[in-house]
């Protein structure tokens, strides 16, 4: 079982607490079904409600919006304790990411209409960012919103929409200024996805997962849909939106599959080999510092301090460990690694196959390049490249 | 033998340079463009099979090309390189070690090589799925239109034995889904096999084909591995992001670099390594060392191709997972990592650099 970090008595009674609830309420189900997949959040909303029930939804969040008043770091330890026990959830980012952004940035009438209902599981948000010319180089976005008066006029394609063809409301961010430098002039808007001209394109991923492509044509909003300062998008998603992106559950559900895999490989015999053993043994160390590295990200804004670089050190050793850890599958496992879910013969119902084609999903929030770039820029000061202009 | 290892000028003779062109040229026509999934690979097959390609190295006498390995792993990096993920590699292994049991070899044996020529069959090996249960394979003839299992039956004496896969197959198994074209087979025993050879001509033909599929397809998998970098260049040389196509920076052309300098030795020692088969050198460490090398070479080919192609390559509609499915499939069926670098250490005695 995951040893928590070294944490005072309240939080590790909090915790011992989070383990009876998952163990109480594990399914083997939630181990053998598709991620993604319908039935797959059939089992999350049924686990949402409970913890909606509990409070424990939003439990960081103050009762005024449906929270509990708890703080982050016991919030962080019920998403670690569940992401160990593999809890499905239906989606969307407004527990984690939009909520928290909307308690900065929010007006009081945004934070009194939303939070309560991200709290009880209505409102599904999903983060419309990337754009078919704007990836890594978010700056470069077209997506325009024209002031009208009355409304704001949006038209333009987001692209790689996680949630997006489920989602209900889209934390979107487009231009207001052309005229503004690249990094000015973005605002952000919480767009009713069933607006007349809001159109979705399911996009199916390597592993099965489902995201999207969604346009915006003419698609009126109205004025309050506007999130923060009006050409202040961009400041704002690297500070309010960075918030709770440090993906601190991932590193304990990554250990709770290598102890899977160890359990399996000592009941076949595989756990003879001593290569087998290296391997697992490997990669558990590389996902315990990638775990302290999630730790820290929380422990900053737990003190209030907006962490930068230290988000996206997080996400390198994600990114760095995620190809090791798929391709270790088909090392440990060979042939039989290759057997695809609903086989009786798949290792561990299917997800050892699954984490060999999750080894290639490197690039959502940016890849491992650009991230290195930031940590460069930001964590260590160094120098940025400029390349001249062509022509 | 050892002065062989430093004929690299050419490597290949303008005969092989000619094949190379002709194949690369027929795959392209074979291929249409088309992303792997999509290719019609019983039509490919029934034109290796008009090209001479299944029977290339059987001899004449056989109807054959009387081609080397060396000419088979040519065809097999353009193979590879069309993005065909077909078992040529098994099929020409097997036929070279049948071929060069003849005398011993069983009518029906000799039969079977008739049916390989004409391409209307493959013989393929079987990938262990559990060393436990070793009887549980996962296998496949991928391209002919019949296919048989050869492996080794152990019944009183040794016996070389074809199993036909229909009868075999326990049932179709979803590592490529979109294309299921994988078994897992059951109990051998229950099918009625055809017996190819017997005693130690069957060990001996059952080791020099598991060896020889494996560096062909290594050839296959190269070949691959130069579209996968292929198109990861093209597209960095498309792709712009902060005002700059992306094959601008340092890094991306680093990941290419990396793929392309592991590819180039990978493709010299196949091609080396099969030359070395061809004379007979199955012992040779050479052989050991470039299974290990392109193995370790195609896989960080494919994740740096990744890196390189951003979120766009990880959508099912792109035709990278296409190539992730076929390559990981052989990448598998080269063994393990660990038992290919035990391969190449057995290899390392004193002196063997000498012998
Ligand atoms: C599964 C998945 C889910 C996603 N979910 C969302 C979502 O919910 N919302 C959302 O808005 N977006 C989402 N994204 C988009 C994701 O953030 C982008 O894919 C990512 O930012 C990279 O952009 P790109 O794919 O366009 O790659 P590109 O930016 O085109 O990058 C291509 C290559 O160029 C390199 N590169 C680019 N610039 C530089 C540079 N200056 N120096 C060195 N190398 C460089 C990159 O590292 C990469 O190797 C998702 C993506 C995926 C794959």
């Amino acid at each position: 079982m995951l040893e928590g970090p070294t944490l005072e008595a309240e939080y590790e009674r909090f915790r011992e607490e989070a383990i009876d609830f998952y163990r109480s309420e594990f399914r083997p189900e939630w181990l053998q079904t598709e991620p993604d997949s319908d039935a797959y959040r059939a089992l999350g909303k049924d686990l949402d409600n409970k913890l909606i029930a509990r409070g424990w939804y939003t439990l960081h969040w103050p009762t005024k919006y449906g929270g509990k008043g708890g703080d982050l770091i016991q919030y962080s330890i019920l998403r670690e304790v569940a992401a160990y026990f593999r809890a499905p959830t239906y989606g969307g980012h407004g527990r984690y990411i939009v909520g928290p952004a909307l308690f900065e940035i929010g007006t009081e009438e945004q934070k009194a209409r939303h939070l309560p209902r991200i709290s009880r599981g209505e409102l599904i948000i999903c983060l419309g960012f990337t754009e078919p010319d704007a990836g890594s180089d978010l700056a470069a976005m077209k997506t325009r919103a024209v002031d009208e008066g009355g409304h704001f006029r949006i038209t333009g394609t987001k692209l790689y929409i996680t949630f997006g063809h489920f989602a209900n409301v889209m934390l979107l961010a487009a231009r207001t200024d052309p005229a503004a430098p690249k990094h000015k002039g973005v605002s952000l808007f919480l767009v009713d996805l069933s607006l007349p001209g809001v159109n979705m394109k399911p996009l199916d991923c390597f592993t099965g997962h489902r995201i999207a492509e969604m346009h915006f044509d003419n698609v009126r909003v109205p004025k309050d849909a506007l999130v923060g300062e009006l050409n202040r998008g961009f400041y704002h998603m690297t500070v309010a939106l960075n918030f709770e992106r440090s993906g601190m559950e991932r590193p304990a559900a990554y250990l709770a599959h290598l102890e899977d895999m160890a359990e399996y490989c000592r009941a076949s015999g595989l756990w003879q080999r001593a290569r087998v053993r290296q391997l697992i043994g490997s990669l558990a160390a590389q996902v315990q510092a990638w775990r302290m590295i999630s730790w820290r990200v929380v422990m900053l804004q737990h003190r209030g301090l907006v962490p930068s670089w230290e988000g996206s050190l997080a996400q390198l050793y994600r990114k760095d460990i995620n190809p090791q850890f798929g391709k270790a599958h088909l090392e440990i496992f060979g042939n039989a690694g290759l057997i695809e879910r609903f086989d009786p013969d798949a290792i561990l119902d299917g997800r050892s196959e699954w984490f060999l084609r999750e080894g290639f999903n490197n690039h959502g929030q940016g890849g491992r390049f650009v991230t290195r770039n930031v940590i460069a820029r930001r964590g260590m000061g160094l120098p940025a490249i400029r390349l001249r202009d062509h022509g | 033998m050892a002065e062989q290892i430093y004929d690299l000028r050419p490597l290949l003779n303008e005969t092989q340079e000619m094949l190379r062109e002709a194949a690369r040229n027929a795959c392209v026509e074979l291929r249409g463009g088309a992303r792997p999934q999509k290719i019609d690979l019983a039509a490919a097959w029934r034109r290796f099979a008009e090209l001479g390609w299944t029977g290339v190295v059987l001899p004449e006498g056989l109807s054959g090309s009387g081609g080397s390995l060396l000419d088979a792993g040519v065809i097999a990096l353009e193979i590879g390189r069309g993005a065909m993920f077909v078992s040529y590699p098994e099929t020409v292994a097997w036929s070279h070690a049948l071929a060069r049991a003849l005398p011993a070899l069983s009518a029906a044996g000799k039969d079977l090589l008739a049916e390989i020529v004409a391409g209307k069959t493959g013989l393929v090996l079987a990938r262990p799925l559990d060393p436990a249960t070793p009887d549980r394979a996962l296998t496949g003839a991928v391209g002919p239109a019949a296919g048989y299992l050869v492996r080794l039956v152990e019944d009183g004496g040794t016996r070389l034995v074809a199993f036909p896969l229909d009868a075999l197959a326990a049932r179709k198994v979803a590592t490529t889904r979109h294309r299921p074209e994988l078994l897992v087979t059951a109990d051998p025993k229950a099918a009625d096999g055809i017996t190819l050879l017997e005693g130690s001509a069957a060990a001996e033909a059952f080791e020099i084909a598991a060896l020889t599929a494996r560096c062909l397809t290594c050839a296959l998998l190269v070949g691959s591995g130069r579209t996968i970098l292929e198109m990861a260049q093209e597209y960095a040389n498309v792709r712009a992001q902060f005002g700059h196509v992306i094959a601008n920076y340092q890094v991306v052309q680093h990941a290419l670099v990396d793929i392309f300098a592991a590819l180039e030795a990978a493709e010299l020692m196949t091609i080396k390594a099969l030359d070395i088969l061809d004379r007979g050198r199955r012992d040779h460490g050479l052989v050991p060392a470039t299974i290990a090398f392109a193995r370790d070479a195609v896989w960080n080919a494919l994740f740096k191709t990744y890196d390189v192609f951003g979120g766009i390559a990880f959508m099912q509609e792109h035709p990278l997972g296409d190539f992730t499915r076929g390559m990981t499939v052989l990448i598998a069926s080269l063994g393990t990592e660990e038992q290919c670098l035990e391969a190449v250490a057995a290899t390392i005695r004193k002196g063997a650099f000498l012998a």
